[in-house]
């Protein structure tokens, strides 16, 4: 029975940190969403409590819908269609080539994981420096083809962030991918080609349902993480051109910590905090045990 | 047999693309931390460049208009920060979540729904969090100063580790724990000598995920630290980047000094890393 209890002691570091430096500052945060909480001008001084003035505000705000649907688009766009998608391709492509002893298979794993280190704030700038209209090498590569230049960032900025974001994290899923794919075990995939089961069938029906849990968490986390990206957008368009690629952790950022309004900035963090749950219920869902 | 050869081809043209793709921006970057200062802007951009120097590490005779530094050669103070920073961080996380886990693991301390809302915390932007941390550091003075920052990357960390560790540890069977008991061994000689060596891969693969997350986080140690007794990496970077112009030279120097030490612990790491991970995160 001692051991019982000195092991249940083992979690207490972890709940006392997690208590102290997220939850209460998470309640606090959730509290001040329904104050006018500023850090300048005559907000500042006299603080009021405005029940659920803030988000009635938010959902009459246009800059609000704008974000909310780039977010959407940010998120769908570069977490689901590109990071999960690529990373699985080239997983798989990875976890063949390994099959099949075919060379430089660890190239193509270095390379990959080379774009997830490299720092955010390099990443976006040189992104940003490559989209230039003027000197960028990505035009210098068309003029090379013989295509007319395009203005990246001006016609299509949402999709040059999306592109951008992709390059920068789709390791973290090609790396997840890539164990989880040797767990599975090869006799199962061996007994379903002598079925005749195609690849695309043998990866529906044996691939997936044995790796749904890791699916689900991976999901969770690479939404969670694009939901706040923050520094690669900014580095690449600080948001514009207009409102073009604000998605709501920019939007919450330049609220809060730019024109000092935290109560406002906290209720767009709120809100992002649902949007988080319902994609993570989504996923549960799809992949959950049947 | 021409459908064969057709989609063949097709792989490796998809292939080729992915590697140009993830390959050309790092290629990009490392022949720039080369390049004397009058190649970083030029039309055309020099792709393969005609000229290398070391100006960009140790510092240029002529200054470079428009940036506070022209070299990276005050980096030091900030890497010894950053490597300080993240190997805490990366020790005390594997340390905290796998006793978390394994009590979780073991007995179910708080049932299921904790380890769910282990996952699940995380989910509110860190910027709704940041403020209220910073006036509790304030008022506690530790603003500034490695523990910090350190605090509040183990917070970013801990909750996914843990979330791994957990169904790690239910993949050991119990008995062992059990016999370990039986033959006298206290929890803690079970713990260090039995069940930590056993689950070396998971343990591994969280510290070097911390790591990489506590090396190259930006918006938390920007707001918490102030000046080069603590600054990381991270924002070190942004003394290049001015209204005026970027100094590229320096900045990408700088990245390559930034990703050597994840490239080499990653490499230590890689073969646990990849077992790891496998193991951790897959119940059947």
């Amino acid at each position: 029975m001692r051991r019982r209890k000195f092991l249940i002691l083992g979690i207490l570091p972890a709940i006392f940190l997690m208590t102290f430096l997220f939850v209460l500052p998470s309640l606090w945060g959730i509290y001040s969403s329904f104050t006018n909480m500023a850090l300048l001008g005559k907000e500042a001084a006299n603080f009021r409590f405005l029940g659920l003035e803030n988000y009635i505000k938010l959902f009459k705000d246009s800059s609000f819908y704008t974000s909310f649907v780039n977010t959407i688009y940010f998120v769908v766009g570069s977490a689901l269609i590109g990071q999960f998608l690529l990373g699985l391709i080239i997983a798989l492509l990875i976890d063949y080539a390994e099959k099949k002893k075919i060379p430089g298979r660890g190239i193509v794993y270095g390379i990959v994981l080379l774009a997830w280190i490299n720092p955010t704030l390099i990443a976006g700038f040189q992104w940003s420096a490559m989209y230039d209209y003027y000197y960028g090498t990505l035009n210098k590569f068309l003029n090379l083809l013989g295509i007319q230049k395009i203005n990246w960032l001006g016609t299509m900025p949402m999709l040059s962030v999306i592109v951008a974001n992709i390059w920068r994290g789709t390791a973290f899923t090609m790396l997840i991918w890539l164990s989880a794919l040797k767990t599975v075990p090869l006799e199962l995939y061996e007994a379903s080609k002598i079925d005749g089961a195609n690849a695309f069938n043998r990866f529906r029906y044996i691939t997936v349902p044995i790796l749904r849990d890791i699916i689900t968490v991976n999901l969770i986390q690479i939404t969670m993480a694009t939901m706040g990206a923050f520094l690669l957008i900014w580095a690449i368009t600080s948001g514009g051109p207009g409102l073009k690629t604000t998605t709501l952790s920019l939007f919450a950022y330049r609220t809060a910590f730019e024109a000092y309004r935290l109560g406002y900035g906290s209720a767009i963090a709120v809100i992002m905090l649902i949007i988080n749950l319902v994609f993570g219920i989504i996923y549960i869902r799809l992949f959950r045990r049947r | 047999m021409k459908k064969v050869f057709v989609i063949s081809i097709l792989k490796w043209i998809l292939l080729f693309f992915i590697l140009f793709f993830f390959l050309f921006p790092i290629y990009w970057l490392v022949i720039t931390a080369f390049k004397p200062s009058q190649d970083w802007f030029s039309w055309p951009p020099i792709i393969i460049p005609r000229q290398l120097t070391f100006e960009n590490f140790t510092g240029q005779s002529r200054g470079f208009e428009g940036s506070l530094s022209s070299s990276i050669e005050n980096i030091v103070p900030y890497l010894r920060n950053s490597l300080i920073i993240a190997l805490i961080t990366s020790a005390i996380c594997t340390i905290i979540s796998s006793l978390a886990a394994y009590s979780i693991a073991r007995f179910k301390t708080g049932g299921r729904r904790l380890a769910s809302w282990i996952v699940s915390i995380r989910m509110l932007p860190p910027i709704a969090t940041v403020l209220p941390v910073y006036l509790l550091f304030k008022n506690l003075r530790i603003l500034d100063t490695w523990l910090a920052v350190i605090l509040v990357h183990l917070v970013f960390t801990i909750p996914f580790s843990t979330w791994v560790l957990i169904s790690f540890f239910n993949g050991i069977p119990k008995e062992l724990d059990e016999a370990a008991y039986i033959d006298g061994a206290s929890v803690w000689k079970t713990f260090i000598y039995l069940i930590f060596p056993l689950s070396a891969p998971g343990v591994a693969a969280m510290a070097t995920l911390s790591f990489i997350m506590s090396w190259g986080e930006f918006l938390i140690a920007l707001i918490l630290t102030s000046s080069v007794k603590s600054q990381t990496l991270p924002i070190f970077l942004g003394r290049y980047i001015t209204g005026f112009r970027i100094a590229w030279g320096p900045l990408a120097a700088a990245g390559l000094v930034i990703m050597i030490p994840v490239i080499i612990f990653s490499f230590a790491m890689q073969r646990y890393l990849l077992r790891g991970l496998t193991f951790g995160a897959v119940k059947y």
